[in-house]
């Protein structure tokens, strides 16, 4: 079975991508609601990406690194633990950091960004570019899920 | 942190120092166990230091840039070196895996 902090993990991380969509989103025609409602969204997408790192860090270490590792490592798709896993673990440090990023821009700039039409373009930009490694951590972690399924069905066939 | 210009370049700088420790402790197995040694695993090691690193970076350039101001080009420039960062770490891994 699908150890469940994986899920919790997964589910965090997805969540708090999402959320910075979002906080594009409300960013396309600000008004000043609208860039209070994507301050409060960027702190809420900063903690979930936080929590999320936290225990994906604490499955990674506890019982990836001990008992799925080597099966993977040791099955014909090692590629998923070499490539995929190495760089997902390691890029994934850049998120907590983006979206604090974000959201502090975004708190320290509220009038500039009512004016200054290239400074939301801009914050949308990032928004929409944590969305996305967001959600290549998100299918990186599916290719690795599925490594480990199959390096188990082989081991027991 | 009320100031966005040094959140630009501690953002900047922690993401070239992201790639420098994965590359790194890849390429130099002792500097692996070096920075493993301070936790119980390189990566929280690297975690750890991500945060520290970041936050020191932010008060340094506090101290020295008076400037709190942000320009677009700024976050474009944070934009360009996050994504050379991932296309570091995902071209580095995907060598290393080919040479092997």
């Amino acid at each position: 079975m699908v150890h469940p902090l994986i899920g919790i993990h997964a589910a965090l991380g997805e969540l708090g991508s999402i959320l910075f969509l979002w906080v594009a989103i409300e960013l396309f025609s600000p008004t000043n609601k609208r860039i209070n409602r994507a301050k409060f969204i960027a702190l809420l997408g900063f903690i979930f990406l936080f929590l999320s790192w936290i225990i994906g860090g604490y499955y990674y270490v506890k019982f990836y690194g001990p008992d799925v590792k080597p099966l993977i490592k040791e099955s014909s798709a090692s590629w998923a633990h070499l490539i995929v896993m190495e760089t997902k673990e390691h890029v994934f440090l850049l998120l907590p950091v983006l979206s604090l990023l974000t959201y502090f821009i975004i708190k320290n700039s509220k009038n500039d960004l009512l004016k200054n039409n290239k400074l939301k373009n801009s914050v949308v930009t990032l928004s929409i570019l944590i969305f996305l490694i967001g959600m290549s951590m998100a299918f990186m972690g599916y290719l690795i899920s599925s490594a480990a399924r199959l390096a188990l069905e082989v081991k027991v066939l | 942190m009320k100031n966005n210009f040094s959140l630009i370049i501690s953002t900047i700088l922690t993401s070239i120092l992201i790639v420098f420790l994965t590359i790194y402790s890849e390429l130099n197995e002792s500097f692996k166990n070096y920075i493993a040694s301070f936790t119980t695993h390189h990566w929280i090691s690297k975690s750890i230091l991500t945060i520290i690193l970041f936050i020191v970076f932010y008060l340094i350039f506090s101290l020295l840039i008076k400037n709190t101001k942000v320009k677009p080009k700024h976050i474009y420039l944070v934009i360009l070196f996050t994504i050379l960062s991932y296309l570091a770490i995902l071209g580095f891994f995907v060598f290393e895996f080919l040479i092997k």
